[in-house]
């Protein structure tokens, strides 16, 4: 083989070699060391939310709305139109929603990121009642229930 | 002293014995421990997870419907693995924790199918590249590690390539059984195994492969399908937003490549200029299989997503490979291999840089010819030997289609060409 071919394997190996060095960080950076998949209390928390929650309830929640509908066993819905804490109100009257499960400080709906922050969460204590708080290794849920009028 | 010396070269002889059983092995026995390393990866990661991710919770939500004969929670899903969870549940009891493996065991049988797929034809080396290439990829990795339908896809998709790559008639119904089962593990994957049955019926002008894949496939797809409508009264793919697509190809996947595949991406381009990829029919179902699965996963308008691209990863492994394989077995001087390998080189401009005269550093080439020379008995020792050119056994490729260069060679600059070939590539020159 030529001292060009040569060259052209040498720097074809390289590549290959670039592209399996990256694995063990490039894998361990697409969950993040904070991700739900690693929160070793979320599914105790989540087992106490279904023991508050009446049979065929179904809530609202600020995000992860599969993973809270398989482990309370109650469909568990993001209100992807809401836009404002009224709107949110508004949403779950106009659909028989009586429970909210709030993420502090976290939401799927860009629009609610305030509704669900840390400060935001104390104004909706005027129109829902928390029925419960739990602190997994990474988030601090709410659960409330709305306020009969 | 004398007993000593007959226990040293017993010792060198059963070394040298040993050496000879597994040196045409090492190969394979670098796929037994990397299928060790494999299992310990997967094990390790996956034993961290305390939680299912969001769409493998909605996977397992559907698999308790399907036991307790409730509504299913997300009625797009593919079914397959939620049927999976359902099964084993039905023996252990409801617990994610029991089936947080399913996924990884495709994911890790997919490199034993892939490896059988290549072996045979590519050599245990090029086999193995590919291999180690796809299973070490972190997006086919992580993905795989998740309770998701990437990895009962790609091991379908992978059994349907290695079922049709086979000369038993009886492996192209299981092709058409695995094409049924990557419809039913990830709807739109069925496209991608479907097109390799069709361009490798095409490639070996051999359409009982299709034929017989259809036969198999057909009753597995509207199974599948009959069993979500009754269901569910209505048989959807995915969510109608993600569903739309456009003739405006979005460069996200080209863009995010380096990403996606790592560096080895770079050589993909190379193995799109080199003659042999197209020469040699074997390829040809990577080749569509890879340029298909880009061009339809760009065609979405708004739904972009990595771990699209797992499906084809393969695909894309295969063909870097390739391009460093010709290099590998590269053992002319770079210009003159590249005169003849690269796929557009033949014309005009290209040629006339590659013709000309080697610095006197270089001896041997440009190649001597012998103006009297017949066209038909070269007097170069450089002309490339049928082997070279058609490098790997294609034990099931029928002769008549295999490509046939050395029957002619231009009388001006000795290149080969193919037999019908009324023009020489490299300097236009009429050959018959």
């Amino acid at each position: 083989m030529r001292s060009a071919s040569i060259t052209a394997c040498v720097l074809g190996l390289l590549v290959i070699t670039a592209s399996l060095a990256g694995f063990e960080q490039q894998t361990a950076a697409m969950a993040g060391p904070r991700s739900i998949i690693f929160d070793t209390r979320f599914v105790e928390a989540m087992r106490d939310v279904s023991s508050l929650l009446p049979d065929d309830s179904n809530l609202l929640v600020s995000s992860n709305g599969a993973i809270v509908t398989y482990f309370t066993g109650h469909i568990a819905t993001v209100p992807w139109t809401a836009t404002s804490e009224q709107t949110l109100i508004l949403y779950m009257s106009q659909r028989g929603y009586q429970y909210l499960l709030a993420f502090e400080n976290k939401t799927d709906v860009a629009a609610l990121k305030a509704v669900f922050s840390s400060s935001g969460l104390k104004f909706l204590e005027t129109t829902f009642v928390q029925l419960d708080e739990y602190h997994t290794d990474f988030y601090v849920i709410h659960l409330y229930k709305l306020k009969s009028s | 002293m004398q007993e000593q010396s007959q226990t040293e070269v017993e010792k060198q002889s059963i070394g040298a014995s040993l050496f000879r059983i597994v040196n045409p092995h090492i190969a394979d026995i670098a796929f037994l421990a990397l299928l060790v390393v494999l299992m310990m990866k997967y094990n390790s990661t996956i034993s961290t997870y305390q939680v299912p991710i969001s769409d493998g919770a909605a996977y397992l939500t559907n698999a308790r419907n399907w036991l307790m004969n409730e509504p299913l929670f997300q009625i797009y899903r593919p079914p397959l693995i939620s049927w999976m969870i359902a099964g084993v549940w039905s023996i252990t009891g409801e617990n994610w924790l029991s089936v947080k493996y399913l996924s990884a065991l495709f994911g890790f049988a997919s490199a034993p199918v892939l490896y059988l797929a290549l072996r045979r034809d590519k050599g245990a080396f090029f086999a193995l590249g590919a291999v180690i290439l796809t299973v070490l990829n972190s997006e086919v990795f992580y993905y795989t590690s998740q309770l998701l339908t990437e990895g009962s896809a790609l091991f379908f998709l992978l059994a349907t390539l290695y079922f049709v790559k086979s000369e038993k008639p009886g492996y192209w119904f299981l092709a058409g059984i695995c094409i049924g089962l990557t419809f039913a593990s990830r709807y739109p994957i069925v496209l991608q195994a479907g097109l390799v049955a069709l361009v490798e019926s095409f490639a070996r002008k051999n359409w009982r492969i299709l034929t017989r894949a259809i036969a198999t496939a057909v009753p597995v797809v509207v199974a599948v399908v009959a069993m979500v409508f009754l269901k569910t009264g209505t048989f959807q793919t995915a969510l109608a937003k993600d569903t739309n697509f456009t003739f405006l190809l979005s460069p996200y996947y080209v863009q995010n490549s380096i990403v996606a595949w790592g560096w080895v991406f770079l050589l993909v381009p190379i193995a799109f200029i080199l003659r042999e990829t197209y020469v040699n029919r074997y390829n040809w179902v990577f080749v569509a299989w890879f340029v298909f699965s880009l061009l339809f996963w760009s065609a979405n308008a708004t739904n972009h997503d990595l771990r699209f691209a797992i499906q084809f990863t393969p695909a894309v492994n295969f063909l870097a490979l390739l391009a460093l394989e010709r290099f590998v077995k590269n053992s002319e001087p770079l210009r003159l291999f590249l005169s003849k390998e690269l796929l557009f080189l033949g014309h005009a401009p290209f040629a006339t840089v590659l013709r000309a005269p080697m610095p006197q550093s270089q001896p041997g080439f440009p190649p001597t010819v012998t103006p009297s020379a017949p066209p038909h008995q070269p007097t170069t020792h450089r002309q490339p030997s049928l082997q070279q050119l058609q490098p790997g056994p294609q034990p099931f490729y029928p002769q008549s289609i295999q490509p046939t260069w050395q029957t002619s060679i231009c009388p001006n600059c000795n290149t080969p060409a193919a037999p019908d070939a009324n023009f020489c590539d490299l300097c236009g020159t009429r050959l018959r």
